[in-house]
């Protein structure tokens, strides 16, 4: 076995490395229901801008807003739902509603981003 | 165009952290924090799973609802997951949603638009956030 020991990882032009087959998350939070997260990763502050509707800043931003966005309500009853605020998300910005039976809801949720930095 | 080929990748300060520059240039990332900890797509009729990463077994524990083991275990219940099952009826929304999530085990189930549970045939999930 070999293993490689280095802190930092760059092209030879000093840019993006390729690892084959291998795309890293850029961003991942555990929401609360107030717009705190209690674990993250590549997310600054949040803001509560009503009940079920959230937004969360990058650390460090997305290159565009063409990044793929998942996530999950939790939830110990049926209905709940989890989707993106298209008024709201940018390439520094993640933006997410929460429902119960249609309507806002606070509920902890879960989000993972996937896609370019800048 | 250097290609280095290795087995393990391992930080020098602190061996859970590498640094990889972004797409953009202009910025970096951790890999590590990056990396999905554990994915899986079952058939929940079954119950079987398909496929996966970092999972042990799948649980059964109720019509829709199933608790995946993790292999190696999260440092936290705080972890990320996201995922999505497929459509029972074109007019009926599916909802997958997350509870009673801990570190050795992730419980998510399925819903329906008319407030019931469902067993789906295939279902997929993902899960990012802290190994142990």
């Amino acid at each position: 076995m070999s293993v490689l020991k280095a802190d930092t990882i760059q092209s030879t032009g000093g840019g993006a490395a390729a690892l084959t087959k291998q795309h890293a998350g850029k961003a991942w939070l555990y929401g609360t229901t107030t717009a705190g997260t209690t674990d993250s990763f590549n997310v600054g502050s949040g803001t509560d801008h009503g009940t079920g509707d959230y937004s969360y800043s990058f650390t460090n931003a997305m290159v565009n807003d063409d990044y793929s966005q998942s996530g999950m309500a939790s939830s110990t009853d049926q209905r709940r739902n989890l989707t993106q605020n298209t008024a709201r998300y940018s390439a520094s910005t993640i933006a997410v509603e929460l429902s119960d039976a249609g309507s806002a809801d606070d509920t902890s949720h879960c989000v993972t981003i996937h896609g370019d930095l800048a | 165009m250097s290609t280095i080929l290795v087995n393990t990748l391992t930080g020098t300060g602190n061996a859970g952290s590498i640094v990889v520059t972004g797409e953009g240039n202009s910025t970096t990332t951790n890999l590590q924090q990056g990396l999905a900890k554990q994915w899986g797509r079952i058939n929940q009729d079954t119950p079987a799973i398909l496929d996966s990463f970092n999972s042990s077994s799948l649980t059964d524990i109720g019509t829709g609802t199933h608790r995946f083991v993790f292999t190696n275990n999260m440092g936290n219940a705080n972890y990320a997951c996201s995922g999505m099952a497929q459509a029972e009826a074109v007019a009926r929304g599916t909802q997958y949603t997350n509870s009673s999530n801990n570190s050795t085990s992730l419980v998510e189930r399925i819903d329906i638009e008319d407030g019931g549970t469902r067993d789906a045939g295939n279902s997929a999930t993902i899960t990012c956030g802290d190994l142990a």
